[in-house]
């Protein structure tokens, strides 16, 4: 006689704010809004409501993004100090359900900007998922201290879906705008993971710090804003912008790099790691916010002109 | 906690079993498929019961799950009169009037 008991699945008590969380607020404004920006900036018109189904697939792929994360990620989560609170390691989302959840957004996500928008942007947003699902975390995230680096893409590739879903094409504005961003996150994520360098030992995760210690991180972190501050301003020299957007470039390029010296010559602190982490942040937005108004300031005085 | 014996159980009372070749009827009637005392005596399984928090959760799950499909037709709606309004369904083959011989 089998006496093999089948475990009857408890129901959820996964609320709505959980399945939120899965998807990553935080990550998915700050998509939405570099893939905005590169939405205006484009040459062209789109309908309003075509440019809104577009951001709003973008948004959706990035929170299937984050989902499918957090989903494969649930080991390392649960031993990180930082990550320990999110839905899964703490029991109120099963695995099964996050995976269901993620796996149905990038579908939707990728079919709807397909059907509705082009191609291209459909094609680029697919391969964000991938990349940052099945080449950052499932492979380079645990494997190698590169891994923010070359993962960086999938989040610098958000202002090229933008600028593809208005001019179904590519140039080299948009592929300016990825660089700036996929040069911005080593610094950015090499401040956090200074001052966070017990979470990373203790889940496994082959950090720069970890690996090749705190002294050449900091190298690496001034070396890679010294190539980004420069590069940041280089849409005016080009121009693709106003003198607004070069000159506030400059200004806030200038107080990285102090940030990132100030990083480099601490030994044993780190508030200089912590107050980069956090303007890094302010230096991504402020570069994109004038980009933004660059723009739209031109558009506004040329309307007022006819 | 459902068995697989009660699985067994139910599936074996749904089949005909004479209809089963001699081998498969002797190996069938070797598993015991009467319940045990205390699965007799056991209070017959009405469902589940949900708890306050669970019945709270599913209700927020489905209003989300509600509000989403509303946005997707919406949006699939405005999208839809957008490209109507701009032509991009026009297609000179189907919209070229049917010819009509007098």
């Amino acid at each position: 006689m089998m006496s093999i008991t089948l475990a009857r699945a408890e129901p959820s008590i996964a609320g709505v704010g959980d399945y939120i969380e899965l998807m990553k607020p935080r990550v998915m404004s700050l998509v939405v809004f570099t893939a905005l920006v590169g939405l205006v900036v484009a040459p062209g018109h789109i309908h309003p409501v075509i440019g809104f189904t577009a951001l709003l697939c973008i948004a959706v792929g990035a929170g299937a993004a984050g989902t499918l994360n957090m989903w494969y990620d649930a080991d390392i989560d649960a031993r990180m100090a930082r990550t320990a609170g999110r839905p899964i390691p703490c029991g109120r989302v099963t695995p099964g359900e996050a995976a269901g959840f993620g796996f149905t957004l990038a579908v939707f996500s990728v079919v709807t900007l397909g059907l509705l928008v082009n191609l291209l942007a459909a094609g680029l947003l697919a391969f964000t998922i991938f990349f940052y699902v099945a080449v950052y975390t499932a492979w380079l995230k645990r494997t190698t201290p590169q891994n923010i680096v070359i993962g960086g893409a999938a989040g610098a590739l958000p202002p090229m879906i933008g600028w593809a879903a208005v001019t179904g094409g590519l140039s080299f504005e948009p592929i300016l705008l990825f660089l700036i961003i996929f040069l911005w996150t080593p610094p950015h994520f090499w401040a956090l993971s200074l001052y966070r360098t017990e979470d990373y030992v203790r889940a496994g995760v082959p950090m720069l710090p970890v690996v090749a210690g705190e002294q050449e991180t900091r190298r690496q972190i001034l070396l890679y804003t010294l190539v980004l501050a420069p590069l940041g301003v280089l849409p005016w020299p080009l121009g693709y912008t106003g003198p607004v957007y070069g000159i506030t470039a400059a200004i806030v390029g200038a107080i990285m790099i102090v940030l990132a010296l100030r990083v480099h010559k601490e030994r044993g602190r780190y508030g200089a790691s912590k107050q980069l982490f956090g303007f890094s942040i302010l230096y991504l937005f402020l570069l994109f916010a004038m980009l933004l108004v660059d723009r739209m300031s031109g558009a506004l005085l040329g309307y007022f002109a006819v | 906690m459902t068995t697989v014996d009660q699985i067994m159980a139910e599936a074996l009372k749904m089949a005909d079993v004479k209809d089963r070749p001699t081998s498969v009827r002797a190996q069938l009637g070797k598993a015991s498929l009467a319940p045990k005392p205390q699965e007799a005596d056991a209070p017959e399984w009405t469902g589940i019961a949900l708890t306050s928090e669970q019945l709270r959760a599913r209700r927020g799950r489905s209003i989300a799950i509600a509000v989403a499909l509303g946005v997707f037709v919406l949006v699939i709606f405005a999208v839809t009169l957008v490209k109507l309004s701009s032509g991009t369904f026009s297609n000179e083959d189907y919209m070229r009037p049917v010819q009509t011989t007098k």
